[in-house]
């Protein structure tokens, strides 16, 4: 929630810290602070209310009370004087459900103008990024941002006969207050008069009652609503409001007459000459008071620290929380607006957060004699990726999602998107083509790679293994590619020793792989890749008893930016006497170079007439341009005078 | 003729599931046993028997990706604690009481826009203790003694107070990188309807999740998640 530090410093009576110390104080003792921004004379801090405490602190006053505690300082509230009460029309309440509605305090006021409200005013609200629209809705907006509770004005000559909370009728409408015409039905929970609806309860004020500049009375409400009512409410409708975040979260009944008195009194002091009536209060279900009582001891015990009762009473009293002491018991009567504060454990989140957790000296916990089980999942997992990267195959990691597969998502991220994959096989073949075009950067002339992951065919999830080999077109120094991932499925089932057999065609196109007779995966469904269920491998496996997985160390631990700009490749060809030395001349090549050279590999080596031919590849990129075949010719030139110039090779 | 090099290079193990094989390790030697479970999961698993209730905002704090039809309540996990829930109720159903220690790694999925930090796929990696007299001193050697042995430094760690369903007290824990505090885990005293949801009563615990993406990409130096799931030999080849 954005709070204003000046609104937060009206709670004070001494001047409070700076704004970013402020903020090191909440994010240490209560909250995350997401950030501090200086504006004008003021400064806009982004408090992280998480949905434990967004039932008292999504105001200034909550966190005002949370900052007191933290700093010992006690909060002032800014008492305004309750206006006198007035004859007025009666007013009458009518509440169908207290388990949809627990509370409903309304009041008429009379002879009201609606008019422009005061600087101070309009620059409270503005300075949190609120607009403002007439002095009744920011009185009604300033008290919901100052003290947490929703509060809503009704147009009271709009209004026929009696107030009613309850449910709408199906196929009833209402248009709000910002033009939307809404459909409802019996789950949606309203404020109606005689004629129909004037609100949806908790979320939206409809613009029939809507108060405006010709207003001359008002009803006012302050009121508490089933928090899942109103959230189911605010979703249905796709309609989310600063009121109906509040109420989803549950404020506490009481304060709901405590906002009539601060919302009547702002009024009073805006519109003098307004006429306040009885307030009426509809309390079907009442809130009850509370009391925990832990024990130090316990305290200890859940934080790790040695805390006397004498500590957490203090703690307490900072807190607002009444307290009694009693040897090593504290009864605690727990104040109506911390509904948060319900089991022991609750009560040490409150000690420890303000005790402070940096006291806390860090103890290991007991060990265990026995080693711990190896999980015999995991343990085959990194013994097939283990021998699969000793085969020089690579692992790849790819999306759980599908255009097109058997299980579909709602609201996907997008249409590609739509549904959980039901193979890997798909994912490897796109991957395959990827790196193939990459090969000359990569510095390998094959692409080897595999996948560990789930699927989500129809008969239900289970763990795959997808290994895949690719090569550019026109390599054929090892064969098809269909033929040599059926020989490495061979060699895996073989090194695992395991009952698995495959049944493939005659000319490498497709096979089935079987585990004791049962299908358990495909080899060559897509060429050069082979998927297995790895679940129903592992099954048949033997449990291990020790964890004796070794992988190779890192190759790099850190990160090389890679271009998104495309390479060029030159290839050059040299007669040098056979005497020199291979790296030497890679490096002489690299030099010349120079840094755009991502990759200098030789590839071919011949001798003739007593003279040795090498040939090196190079592959040019640049980290934020397309480079052009004019500038590389220019490098390449220079690579051939430095050859030239340190080994007298002949360039071909 | 000779050969680019090829037949002599060994391939590259993802950095993900590098990482996942040091953290067995490392919490190995404090003897915690890996666990894990389906990324398909039901809500139950996923949210009630964490003490995230339907219809209450702490749901919000998680974006879902719902199987289709929604009504049917099976989703993909939004994080790997559904695999503590059914750790502790296979060992329960077989007889077996606390201590219990284990570290559950897993893919988790998160239904929402992707960008260098974010994506809709990552991985996780949650920890819980179940004992007597569990406490957050516990749990603040844990996590530096795996902080320390994971990077290689003196990890200095403190504690934040925060909210997660499934603990109270529930914390942020920050790791010191030089000058710099980065957040690193979310962690706990396990909640005692968690304990109640799986039917075990009479003991305490603490439970941590972190996102290992993150702890990868800050011990590598990786400017992009979204890397760790491209398929791309010129990124996983690096390490």
């Amino acid at each position: 929630m954005l709070i204003s530090y000046n609104w937060l410093q009206a709670y004070f009576k001494k001047k409070l810290p700076s704004p970013e110390k402020v903020a090191d104080i909440l994010t240490f003792s209560v909250f995350e602070i997401e950030s501090v921004e200086k504006k004008g004379k003021d400064a806009l801090i982004d408090v992280k209310v998480l949905p434990d405490r967004a039932h008292y602190a999504l105001c200034h006053r909550g966190i005002a009370r949370e900052l007191g505690a933290a700093i010992g300082e006690k909060i002032v509230v800014t008492a305004r004087e309750n206006p006198k009460v007035s004859k007025t029309a009666p007013l009458s309440i009518k509440i169908e459900n207290p388990a949809d509605c627990r509370r409903y305090v309304g009041r008429r006021v009379e002879g009201v103008k609606a008019g422009k409200s005061p600087d101070w005013l309009r620059e409270r609200l503005e300075s949190i990024g609120q607009k403002s629209i007439n002095n009744v809705v920011d009185a009604a907006n300033f008290v919901m941002f100052d003290m947490g509770q929703p509060l809503h004005a009704f147009d009271a000559d709009k209004v026929r006969g009696a107030v009613a909370v309850r449910r709408a009728k199906n196929g009833e409408q209402m248009e709000t207050l910002d033009g939307n015409a809404l459909e409802l039905d019996s789950g949606v929970l309203i404020i109606a008069d005689d004629k129909g609806p004037l609100a949806i309860a908790g979320v939206k004020g409809g613009k029939r009652a809507e108060v405006d500049a010709s207003t001359k009375h008002l009803i006012l409400e302050s009121a508490n609503f089933d928090p899942a009512l109103v959230r189911r409410t605010s979703e249905k409708l796709g309609v989310r409001t600063d009121a109906s975040k509040r109420f989803e979260n549950e404020p506490s009944r009481e304060i709901a007459q405590t906002a009539m008195e601060e919302f009547s009194a702002l009024l009073a002091e805006l519109i003098p000459d307004a006429r306040f009536g009885e307030i009426v209060d509809e309390y079907p279900a009442p809130q009850k008071r509370t009391s925990i009582t832990v024990s130090a001891a316990f305290l200890s015990e859940r934080i790790g620290v040695k805390i006397k009762a004498k500590e957490a009473a203090e703690i307490f009293i900072r807190l607002n929380i009444g307290v009694s002491v009693f040897g090593d018991a504290l009864t605690l009567e727990i104040p109506p607006e911390r509904l948060d504060l319900v089991i022991p454990e609750d009560i040490a989140d409150e000690v420890g957060r303000l005790y402070g957790y940096e006291k806390v000296k860090g103890i290991l916990p007991p060990v265990s004699k026995k080693p711990p089980e190896i999980n015999k999942q995991v343990y085959w997992e990194y013994k097939i990726r283990a021998w699969l990267i000793e085969q020089g195959f690579s692992e790849i990691l790819t999306s759980s999602f599908s255009p097109k597969a058997d299980v579909a998502v709602e609201k996907p991220l997008a249409a590609d998107k739509s549904f959980v994959r039901k193979d890997i096989t798909e994912q490897m073949r796109m991957a395959l083509a990827l790196n193939i075009a990459n090969l000359p950067l990569i510095g390998l002339s094959q692409v080897k790679i595999f996948e560990i992951g789930k699927v989500f065919p129809i008969t239900g999830e289970h763990t795959s293994l997808c290994v895949g080999i690719g090569q550019p077109k026109g390599f054929k120094q090892n064969g098809s590619v269909n033929n040599q991932i059926r020989l490495v499925g061979n060699a895996l089932v073989e090194e695992l020793g395991a009952p698995v057999s495959t049944a493939c065609t005659i000319d490498d196109s497709g096979g089935i792989v079987l585990l004791k007779g049962k299908p358990i995966g495909e080899v060559n469904r897509e060429d050069g890749i082979f998927e297995f269920n790895l679940d129903a491998l592992i099954a048949a496996l033997p449990t291990p008893l020790e964890w004796d997985v070794s992988i190779p160390k890192a190759k790099g631990t850190v990160f090389t930016p890679i271009s998104q700009f495309p390479f060029i490749i030159r290839d050059i060809a040299f007669f040098a006497f056979s005497a020199a030395p291979h790296g030497e001349l890679a490096e002489c090549i690299k030099k010349a170079a120079g840094p755009l050279a991502r990759l200098v590999r030789p590839f071919d080596r011949f001798e003739k007439d007593g003279k040795t031919s090498f040939a090196f590849r190079i592959v040019f990129q640049s980290d934020n341009r397309t480079l052009t075949d004019e500038e590389t010719n220019k490098i390449m030139e220079k690579v051939s005078a430095a050859l030239v110039s340190k080994f007298k090779a002949e360039v071909r | 003729m000779v050969n680019g090099g090829d037949k002599t290079s060994v391939g590259h193990i993802h950095p993900i599931s590098r990482a996942i094989f040091e953290i067995r390790a490392i919490f190995a030697e404090l003897g915690f046993e890996m666990a894990i479970g389906p990324e398909m999961e039901g809500e139950w698993h996923n949210f009630d028997a964490l003490n995230i209730p339907k219809d209450h905002p702490s749901r919000d704090m998680q974006d879902t990706f719902w199987i289709k039809p929604k009504s049917d309540g099976k989703l993909l996990r939004t994080h790997t604690s559904p695999v503590q829930i059914r750790y502790m109720e296979n060992k329960l159903k077989s007889g077996i009481k606390p201590p219990f220690r284990i570290i559950a790694p897993g893919k988790v999925f998160r239904n929402e826009a992707t960008d260098a930090t974010h994506e809709a796929q990552f991985f996780q990696v949650e920890g819980l203790y179940v004992d007597t007299g569990v406490t957050i001193a516990h749990l603040k050697e844990t996590l530096a003694y795996f902080f320390k042995k994971f990077f290689g430094l003196d990890a200095e760690i403190r504690f934040r107070p925060s909210f997660f369903s499934f603990v109270e007290p529930g914390l942020e824990a920050d790791v010191k990188f030089g000058k710099k505090w980065l957040e690193m885990a979310g962690a706990g005293l396990v909640h005692p309807n968690v304990f109640k949801a799986v039917g075990l009563g009479g003991y305490t615990g603490f439970a941590f999740g972190i996102g290992l993406d993150r702890l990868v990409m800050i011990k590598y130096g990786i400017p992009d998640v979204r890397f760790f799931y491209s398929g791309d030999l010129r990124f996983v080849n690096q390490f």
